[in-house]
Order: structure tokens, then sequence, then C-alpha cells
């Protein structure tokens, strides 16, 4: 392939005016191709999750530019990002964010909802994603029934349910033990393999970003490559 | 699973709360429907009770008290209806006497006595249906269906007045209540019966060729001691009843109209403002404006909806309660007809209001979450 999926060109992102300006993410250069793994990795506070919005199209930046398939997305309407974002981008949230109110199946299936996937369709995906993600027997139990790695692993099968380009997974092992995350990130890779999708973990854990082809680390918003 | 179905089980995330905003919806509809009912069957009751009269003129005895249309608390002697047929116009006169138990608020077991020629004047006044006949002797009565239905009466039956026997001829089914209630009999039967021997309350005049207006002066100018009432007089007796009646249920209406729209407001507000994580993840998964309406809407109206619905359904009893601390009316009886009681118009506005309004502050709520959102 001759373009990377996805592209940071000096972008940065900026809160605040005056004395309370923080630049959360600063003149970040990135290349994203697909089929690749890649770490960031740093402490909290660092800019990760900002950068990983950025990524997703979820924070448009202050300066600087974001593409994505070759598509400068300055130039791409709102609603169209959204589509790009429900069709192409996968995430699983620092904080999990399952709707309390639906079953394990029927949260892994929230974004065909969300797409106007055919209800067989949906249903036979997110079981089969069930099934991947080890969850067999638990698929009808609600987000408080299940541990925190089987709440995580939803997650994951969510991720992957619109069988995405990109999945962005941030801070994935953040709660888990350190065999669990372990478990949980060769889980996402294993299944990004079958659809050959591009996935950006953000991490302080050094025993996750060693299992990705690339890593690069975080630190007041200033993104550089270790490896 | 669909994006209403997940507007839905989001009503279901706290029970309790969602089963009191119901409660609190379901109980400023039942004000508001029970207020409307009561008040509109009262004035209805008032109204019908004037259109018993199917003639020009009413004469009452000077001083009556006028309750609901039946002249109370004094009587005249039956010779009067001679006397006013020689007044210039006068084409027939029919004498009625009306006794009427005062216990209850509206009245009921109110007994007519008419000429037995006369019976068939309640078939012109009023939609009215007759099961059996009109009495043939004195001996034979006319009852009300309601207080047939209430009291197991039938054609047939027999019933003691005054320790006189009489036998029912005829059941009167009509939505006039005032003839519901009513036990009709002949004009003797009634005087014997009820003690007013050679009494009458009223002479219902028939007129030609001289307006209702001027023939009602005419006998009271020539006629001593008796008030006649023109159709344009009776109104004017009613409407201060019911114009106060309907003002102060207006205005209770309003009220409930306006604390049902608060409850809703707060209710819809909280209960999806409380889920605003759960739409941040939607709309960061790639949900549109339009999907997050849906399922917003859905949560906002099943509440309402359900709320309106057992507010419909408590009001019926409410009402059905009211009618019988206040006119005797069994509850049974004003349920088996209980959404005849609240107008159709009122209940479609509350309905419009709560759940109307609930839906329209889900989509504000919403559409405020959104611009935040951006």
């Amino acid at each position: 392939m001759s373009s990377p999926l996805c592209r940071l060109a000096s972008a940065t992102v900026t809160f605040g005016a005056g004395l309370d300006r923080v630049v959360a993410v600063d003149r970040a250069t990135l290349d994203i191709w697909q089929g690749e793994s890649v770490g960031i990795v740093g402490p909290s506070g660092s800019g990760k999750t900002t950068l990983l919005n950025l990524l997703g199209t979820l924070k448009p930046p202050t300066s600087g530019e974001v593409f994505f398939q070759e598509r400068n997305l300055r130039d791409v309407a709102a609603g169209e990002r959204r589509m790009l974002r429900l069709a192409k981008v996968g995430f699983v949230f620092q904080q999990l964010r399952l709707i309390p109110t639906l079953t394990a199946v029927e949260n892994i299936a929230l974004p065909m909802v969300l797409s106007s996937a055919p209800s067989s369709l949906r249903m036979s995906k997110a079981s089969e994603l069930v099934a991947a993600v080890g969850l067999s027997g638990k698929e009808r139990r609600r987000p408080s029934q299940l541990s925190l790695g089987e709440q995580q692993r939803v997650a994951v099968a969510r991720a992957l349910v619109n069988d995405p380009l990109l999945v962005l997974a941030d801070e994935p092992t953040n709660q888990l033990d350190s065999s669990a995350g372990l478990q949980i990130v060769e889980l996402i890779l294993a299944l990004r393999g079958r659809l050959d999708a591009a996935v950006v973990i953000s991490t302080h854990d050094t025993k996750v970003s060693e299992r990705l082809d690339r890593v690069y680390s975080m630190r007041d918003g200033v993104l550089s490559e270790q490896h | 699973m669909s994006l209403a179905g997940l507007g839905f089980r989001s009503s279901f995330r706290r029970p309790v709360r969602t089963v009191l905003s119901v409660l609190g919806i379901a109980l400023c509809v039942m004000l508001m429907l029970t207020v409307s009912g009561v008040s509109e069957r009262y004035v209805t009751l008032v109204d019908q009770s004037y259109s018993i009269y199917s003639t020009s003129v009413v004469v009452v005895p000077r001083g009556s008290l006028l309750v609901e249309g039946i002249p109370l608390g004094s009587a005249m002697p039956e010779g009067t209806s001679s006397l006013i047929d020689g007044v210039s116009g006068v084409t027939s006169t029919t004498p009625v006497l009306f006794v009427v138990d005062t216990q209850q608020l509206v009245p009921r077991n109110i007994t007519i006595g008419v000429p037995i020629q006369n019976f068939t004047m309640f078939g012109r006044s009023t939609q009215v249906r007759l099961e059996g006949r009109y009495p043939t002797s004195m001996d034979q009565v006319v009852v009300g269906g309601y207080l047939a239905s209430v009291s197991n009466l039938s054609v047939g039956s027999t019933m003691e007045e005054g320790g006189v026997s009489l036998e029912v001829s005829g059941i009167l089914f009509t939505s006039n209540l005032i003839l519901g209630n009513a036990v009709i009999m002949p004009l003797e039967t009634a005087q014997a019966t009820q003690g007013y021997v050679g009494l009458i309350s009223a002479i219902l005049v028939g007129s030609d060729g001289v307006s209702p207006a001027a023939l009602a002066q005419s006998i009271d100018s020539k006629i001593p001691g008796v008030l006649a009432i023109n159709p344009a007089q009776s109104q004017s007796f009613a409407s201060p009843l019911t114009s106060s009646v309907g003002v102060i249920g207006e205005s209770v209406e309003v009220l409930s109209v306006v604390l049902a729209f608060l409850f809703v407001a707060i209710i819809s507000s909280v209960n999806l403002m409380d889920q605003k994580d759960e739409f941040l993840t939607i709309r960061a998964i790639g949900s549109s404006s339009g999907s997050m309406m849906k399922v917003a809407l859905a949560e906002t109206g099943l509440v309402s909806l359900v709320g309106f619905v057992l507010g419909l359904l408590l009001s019926a009893v409410s009402t059905a309660i009211v009618f019988q601390e206040s006119a005797g009316i069994p509850v049974l009886y004003s349920l088996s007809n209980a959404f005849g009681v609240i107008p159709l118009q009122t209940m479609v506005l509350a309905a419009l209001a709560v759940v109307g309004f609930g839906m329209a502050v889900g989509a504000a709520t919403i559409t405020a979450m959104l611009r935040e959102m951006k």
C-alpha cells in the first residue's frame, strides 16, 4: 500500500486559553498503516487519550492536519465524519462505557444497530464475536453481572463488530491484572488479524508495548518514536 | 434490540425512580381529568334538568327555590291550572308534582306526578327509550333506567310507595340524570302516596301565537302567587351555577396541567441527563442525532404514556367515587360508563399535554446534550 490508513501531520490540540491553556498534543506527526499495531506509551495525563481521539475523528485538531485514507478531515463534514467513525473505526474506551441496561450480546451489536444493519446479521455477527472473546453462555448477562475482565472482552468485541479498518484501544489493560491485561491485548491482536485492521493501543505497561509492531512514547503532549 | 428498545430499557434502569415518575404523572393526570369530569358532569346535569320541560313556559309557586330546574319548598293548588287555562294565548296546561329527596347534593329518588294522559311528554323532551309502556291505570308507574338498575326493578315488578303497591309498567332509559333517577306516576297517585293531595309544584304551559316572554309576563300579572318562567329565564337560573362550577373546574384543571407539565419536564430531563455517559458513548461510536433522538423519545414517551394511561384509569375510579359521595351513584354504575363522564376532548388534550410535552422535553434535552458534545 502506498499511503497510510491514517496520518497526523503536525497536529496540535490545546484546551483552554491564556494562562489556562494546556497543550494536550503538541505537533504530533504519525502514520498508521493498515494491518500494523502501534503502541502509545506514556504516563497518565501525557495526552494519549487526546491523540487517540484525534485518530478516531472524535476531536478535531486545533492546528495541523488529520488524514484518514488520504482525505483531510478538515474537508469532511461532521455527518460524514460520524459515518466514517461508525463504519471504519472501533473504540475500546478507557472506562469501557458499556450500556448497563443491555446484555453482553446487545452491547456488542450496538454499533450495528446504529448503522442500521439487519437484525439477523447483527445477531449472528455479535454471537460469533461472543464466542471469539470467550463469553459463550454469558451473552445474556448484563455488564453488572460480568467480571471486569469479561466486560473488557465485551468492549473489545463491540469495537470489532462493524469490521473496522482502525481499532483504537485506550488503556485496555488499565483495570486488569498483568496476566488478564496481556490476554486482552492478545485477543485484540488476534481478532484484528482476521480483519487486517490497524490497531493503536495506549498503555503504560511495557509488557503490552513489547507485543506491538511500533511503539511511540508520549510525554507532555510530545510524541516520539521508540522502536 | 432496536433504538426504541434501547430507550425502553433505559426506563427501567432505575425502577424505583421510574415507578415514582409514572405515579407522579398519573396523579397529575388523575387530578386534571377528575376535576374536568366532575365539573362537566355537574354542568351537564344542571343543563339537562331544564330540558325536561318541553313547553315554552313553566309556572311555579312564587317563592319556590329552584334547584336544578325543580321547584322545591312550596306548592300550589291544583286548581291554578284552570286559572292559567283562561289566559289569552295558552293552549294547554299540564300540572306536575315533584317530590325530591334532598338529602343528597344531587337529587335522587325523585317522584314525578303527571296526568296519566300526559306521560308521552317525556318522550318529546329528551332522548329516551321506553321499555314496556306508559301507565294505563292509577297503580302503574314508570321508573328511570338508573333507579331501576340499582333497585333491581323491571317491567312487571311491583314496588311499594306510601303504603300503596304499584306495578312498574315501563322503564325509561335516558341520558337525563333527573329522569333516570325518577319514579314517574299518575298525578293523583303521586299526590296520594306522597301526601300532597290537591297540590302541585309546577304547571307546564303550552302556547300559540304569543312569545314565551310575553306569555310569562301575562301570567305573572294575571295570576297571583305564581312565577312564570320562560326558557330564557330558566337558562339564567342555571347559568350562575354552571358558570361558577365551570370556572372552579377550569382553574383547578389549569393548575393540574401546569403541575403535570412541571412533573413531566423535570422527570424527562433528569432521567435523560442521568444517562449522559451512555449518550456520549453511542455518540462516540458514531450515532446520528436522529438515532439519539429516537432513544430519548422512546424513553420519555413510554414513561409519559404509561403515566397517562394509569392516570386515566385512576381518574375513572376517582370520578366515580366523587359521584358516589356527592350524588349517591354507586361506583360500579359510574365505572360502567366511566369514559363517558370524562369528555373525549379533555382526554385528548391531557394525552397531548403529558405525552407530547414529555417527548418535547426529551427532544430539547437531547438537542442541548448534542450541542454540548460538539
